[in-house]
């Protein structure tokens, strides 16, 4: 492992230990000028009410843990910018198929038990009390490190990419979680 | 995916960060990076928070919609 990787895993061991770190490190950010194109506030945010009762509805799950398939190509880690794309997940796929590829948050919690950052398990008991319609046969996993000049590209083309692929799947609702 | 038509709920590990970019819903937890569904094991705080999501998703009107549970780590 590179000496870069190691000290971004260190960083993002400090960064779980100690919250405070995340706080300043937010606090000194204006995240909503980094997004290209992005207005943010109420007036801006784009709204999809409920059609039906989420009991009716297929559920997808969105995360940002860096899972991905042990088939797929793993997200970029050697570029300190990031990779803005994204790795479907069947809906159904088993825990000894995943992995995890992220550097730059503590993923042990996450190793140990993926429903910690990827609560598929919950979702399809959801499923089977009849909580939700049923479980999207496609998940959506990002990795949540990007930076710069592919913050554009992830709010021009890959976020409208990856919504068709979830809307095309069948997917009706979306949750999302940071990791 | 709200354009494209998906109602959508998040999570949010950084209450400062949410309330600039003001996503649609949104169920804060307060737990450390890396545990947005609480604990490996706890299959509890799992569930919490992805029923909390649901409930957002029943109730909420407006984007900015918010829910802030004070769950112990």
């Amino acid at each position: 492992m590179s000496l870069r990787r190691w000290k971004d895993r260190m960083v993002a061991r400090l960064l779980t230990r100690y919250p405070g770190l995340v706080k300043r490190w937010a606090g000194g950010r204006d995240f909503s000028a980094e997004m290209a194109g992005w207005r943010a506030g109420p007036a801006f945010t784009p709204w999809t009410p409920l059609a039906k009762p989420v009991r009716e509805c297929r559920v997808a799950l969105v995360t940002t843990g860096g899972v991905h398939l042990k088939s797929q190509e793993p997200f970029d880690m050697e570029n300190p910018d990031g990779d803005p794309t994204f790795r479907e997940i069947p809906g159904g796929a088993a825990r000894e198929a995943l992995t995890i590829t992220h550097d730059y948050y503590d993923h042990r919690g996450a190793d140990a038990d993926l429903n910690v950052v990827f609560p598929h398990e919950r979702l399809a008991e959801m499923a089977a009390e009849g909580v939700i319609g049923g479980v999207s046969p496609v998940h959506l996993s990002f990795m949540g490190h990007i930076d710069k000049d592919l913050v554009e590209r992830l709010v021009a083309e890959t976020a409208p990419a990856a919504a068709r692929r979830l809307r095309e799947a069948g997917a009706e609702v979306a949750l999302l979680a940071p990791a | 995916m709200e354009r494209e038509g998906l109602a959508t709920a998040s999570v949010s590990i950084v209450k400062e960060i949410t309330a600039e970019l003001c996503p649609p819903r949104a169920v804060f937890v307060p737990w450390p990076l890396g545990h947005p569904f609480g604990k490996a094991g706890n299959l509890e705080q799992q569930r919490a928070v992805l029923y909390d999501m649901i409930e957002l998703l029943k109730t909420a009107e407006a984007p900015g919609a918010l829910i802030e549970r004070d769950h112990p780590w």
